[in-house]
């Protein structure tokens, strides 16, 4: 796990006393976006846990038929535990992935441009364009916004000037966004999304995994290609409202 | 031996599944659906075990692609996955696996293997419905 990402889970739990002592409804909306950010990141963290008791279980399998009589019990207990725990995680993450917000036409150009807004508001430069004429997408404002600014505080956290671009066309919706930080080879542009895999300094891994199970969520497709240049480019094509 | 075609991401997991399978089959590996397709162009692949949450092209995705393919739509696949809400259940399903299997394994994972060889096509597959025994209608969870 990266410093940036223990930093920000620290801050996450530093934040759950946050509610009582906020009055200011901006810092309000802040902290209920990194707490929904934080449950997002229940996903991909499940995912691996998950993983690792089928390890644990298929491990005690090809063990347990290799060691004498008396330690095949204690195998057995063994893969017992590692299948309640993983029960207990499945449960929790069922819950976490039945609350949801209802999805609806959103505007998606002016999603992204409050989130931008913010950003320029503390100094941060981004070019931002849209292209092609309004034409709703399939979402919820809170999700949409979650992910474009985990995409551009991600695309900043890896390198500067980064620019976003809303694409209208007929046959699509996309959000691009652009940064200048270090290549990644193609064959493992995919790992930007592990929440364990470590591929650029300064970006969280868990927040980029995070950003995955939110466009699931939107049903969008998400993928980093090479950008022009240099850096990366993180596309999400969204469902269309019209279609 | 009949030949499973493994596709899961996680290098351990996949290891592991592999040492287990290939007391019954012949394996080959895939972490990724390109790498997958890659595999079903080069072998006859009677059985695949699909990890449905794949990065890039995910798994669900994948097998509706098998599907739509005349060469590759009649060789079975179970869906292999840590998600056991009835939603990813139903398209798996609905996307053309013939079961659908949460991890971690309940059964004995030697069981297990017993239990895939069910799905394995008796005859040539592109002469064969390819139908099991067994109605696909159940998860094996």
């Amino acid at each position: 796990m990266t410093e940036t990402t223990v930093n920000n889970l620290r801050r996450g739990v530093a934040a759950q006393s946050a509610p009582s002592s906020v009055n200011n409804s901006g810092e309000n909306e802040a902290w209920q976006m990194e707490q929904l950010t934080l449950a997002d990141m229940v996903g991909p963290l499940a995912h691996e846990l998950h993983n690792v008791f089928n390890n644990m279980v298929l491990q005690a399998a090809i063990v347990g038929r290799s060691v004498p009589e008396p330690f095949r019990e204690q195998i057995g207990a063994f893969r017992e535990l590692a299948f309640r725990a993983s029960k207990m995680l499945s449960d929790l993450d069922t819950y976490r992935h039945n609350v949801r917000f209802p999805r609806q036409p959103v505007d998606l150009a002016d999603i992204v441009r409050r989130v931008i807004e913010k950003h320029q508001e503390r100094g941060l430069a981004i070019h931002y364009e849209v292209q092609g004429a309004p034409a709703p997408v399939l979402g919820n404002e809170t999700d949409v916004a979650r992910l474009t600014e985990l995409l551009v505080r991600n695309a900043h956290a890896a390198g500067s000037p980064v620019a976003v671009l809303v694409v209208r066309a007929e046959d699509r919706i996309a959000l691009v966004v652009q940064d200048r930080g270090p290549d990644v080879e193609s064959d493992r542009l995919y790992e930007l999304f592990q929440p364990f895999a470590v591929t650029r300094r300064g970006q969280n891994s868990l927040e980029r995994a995070a950003c995955q199970t939110i466009a699931r969520r939107l049903e969008a497709k998400l993928r980093a290609t090479p950008r022009e240049g240099g850096g990366v480019a993180v596309t999400v094509d969204f469902k269309s409202a019209t279609a | 031996m009949p030949l499973v075609l493994l596709i899961e991401d996680h290098e351990s997991s996949r290891k592991l599944m592999r040492d287990i399978l290939s007391i019954r089959f012949d394996v080959a590996e895939a972490g990724r659906a390109d790498e997958a397709l890659r595999v079903l162009r080069e072998k006859v692949v009677d059985l695949i075990l699909m990890d449905m949450q794949l990065p890039g092209v995910d798994g669900l995705t994948l097998t509706r692609q098998l599907k739509a393919n005349p060469v590759t739509q009649a060789i079975p696949i179970v869906a292999v996955s840590a998600h056991a809400m009835q939603q990813n259940i139903d398209d798996a399903l609905a996307s053309g696996c013939v079961a659908y299997v949460t991890k971690p394994l309940v059964d004995d994972p030697f069981v297990f293997v017993e239990w895939l060889s069910q799905w394995i096509p008796a005859v040539p597959r592109l002469t064969s419905s390819a139908t099991p025994s067994t109605p696909a209608t159940a998860s094996h969870a």
